[in-house]
């Protein structure tokens, strides 16, 4: 099945919903949001919020302050929530709340916080979560990362801070390559007889799985590929495909390192490279 | 078979993605032979029948009977009470949801990366599937 979003989201027309009843601040989120290249629609009440979005339900998250004039912010989440063509939308509050009341956002059905001081890491960190990691290019901006070359194979931090034991991220390791080589074998053999359909599915189902396992190169070269054969680029695809084997490998080696794993390929037996 | 709402299906063609569930779902103390996994839509309804499971996680996009496919007919089509279906996708969700509403259907949707998150806290397996978080000592206050 194609996924036309997740195209829109790649060539960064993310388009984000700002709730914010002071100018000044509102002036200063669209500035930062525009930084991405991302489209900023501004409300600056709880009310104007969801008359925007009883027209334009286009949106892939909504920034909210919560101190607002007439609804608050919770009450406005609370209504958008309620709504099921509008709950799917990530919401996230606006805050200088402490620990506590930050859980009390969460609880009253907010999706997650921003830390309301506009700093741009904190801010875009915030948003990603709720964005698909293979679509940010987190390279652009260097938010949050130390090498930005290791994140794009793989976000370890991450995942050690998901899985917290090493005995755990070796079993999710060495699930995702057997899952992995698998579809990429049936890629393989797609790409030979030109079967679209299955093309496409193998792409989507790296691509998923690389995005929980924070493998970006992988499931942008996934991207890439399905990309082109939609696009009836089919002179491109091979070279697509090449580049989706070696993000693969290239992974496999990292992860083998890093991890002190041995990942033999379960679909050709090979070991990789050391 | 009444729905047992201890049990819980993850539906998604990659075992990686069900693995990373599964490990999800037994880390907040769900019974790991109460945790059942289907590759597809088709092979979900037979489980769901088979074993009266209540909750349902489940992807959008699958090649034999897609997410929306699956609960059209288990909510319109046979009017089946009382099940909890929580919808995920790898792709950003505004449209996914249009078509959603254009079926009717009444389910939550969230982002596929929202599975590698923790589940832990209690806001959030608590919203998804109320049910099965009540019998779950973990996450009882």
């Amino acid at each position: 099945m194609d996924s036309p979003v997740a195209d829109d989201v790649a060539q960064k027309t993310v388009r984000i919903m700002v709730v914010e009843d002071v100018d000044f601040n509102l002036a200063i989120l669209t500035t930062i949001l525009a930084e991405r290249g991302w489209q900023a629609v501004t409300a600056t009440s709880g009310e104007a919020a969801l008359d925007i979005l009883a027209k334009d339900t286009d949106f892939h998250i909504i920034l909210m302050d919560i101190g607002l004039p007439g609804i608050d912010g919770i009450e406005a989440t609370r209504r958008i929530k309620e709504n099921p063509a509008w709950r799917a939308i990530p919401v996230i509050a606006l805050t200088a709340e402490t620990a506590a009341g930050r859980e009390h956002l969460l609880a009253a059905g907010l999706d997650g916080y921003a830390e309301k001081n506009f700093d741009p890491g904190q801010l875009f960190a915030a948003i990603d979560k709720h964005l698909l990691p293979v679509c940010v290019n987190r390279l652009e901006t260097g938010a949050a990362m130390t090498n930005p070359e290791e994140h794009l194979e793989l976000d370890v931090e991450t995942l050690l801070a998901t899985y917290t034991d090493k005995a755990t991220l070796c079993r999710i390791a060495k699930a995702f390559f057997t899952d992995t080589d698998k579809q990429l074998a049936l890629l393989g053999k797609a790409m030979t007889a030109g079967d679209q359909a299955v093309i496409l599915a193998c792409c989507h189902s790296i691509r998923g799985s690389s995005a929980i396992f924070t493998a970006q190169k992988l499931g942008t070269a996934a991207q890439e590929l399905a990309t082109l054969l939609r696009e009836g680029k089919k002179n491109e695809a091979e070279a697509a495909w090449q580049r989706v084997l070696a993000a693969q490998e290239s992974l496999r080696n990292h992860v083998t390192t890093r991890l002190d794993l041995s990942l033999q390929n379960q679909e050709t037996g090979r070991h990789p490279r050391f | 078979m009444p729905p047992d709402y201890s049990t819980i299906l993850i539906v998604d063609n990659a075992e990686f993605i069900r693995m990373v569930v599964r490990l999800r779902l037994e880390g907040a103390g769900v019974v790991p032979n109460k945790i059942h996994e289907a590759e597809n839509g088709l092979e979900a309804y037979d489980l769901l029948v088979a074993k009266g499971i209540a909750n349902i996680l489940c992807d959008y996009e699958m090649a034999k009977m897609d997410g929306i496919e699956l609960a059209t007919r288990l909510f319109i089509a046979e009017q089946r009470r009382g099940l909890r279906f929580v919808l995920f996708s790898g792709t950003p969700l505004a449209r996914i949801t249009a078509a959603l509403a254009e079926t009717g259907l009444d389910i939550p949707i969230i982002p596929k990366t929202r599975l590698r998150e923790s589940w832990t806290q209690p806001n959030t397996i608590s919203a998804w599937f109320p049910e099965l978080a009540a019998t779950l000592p973990s996450l009882q206050k």
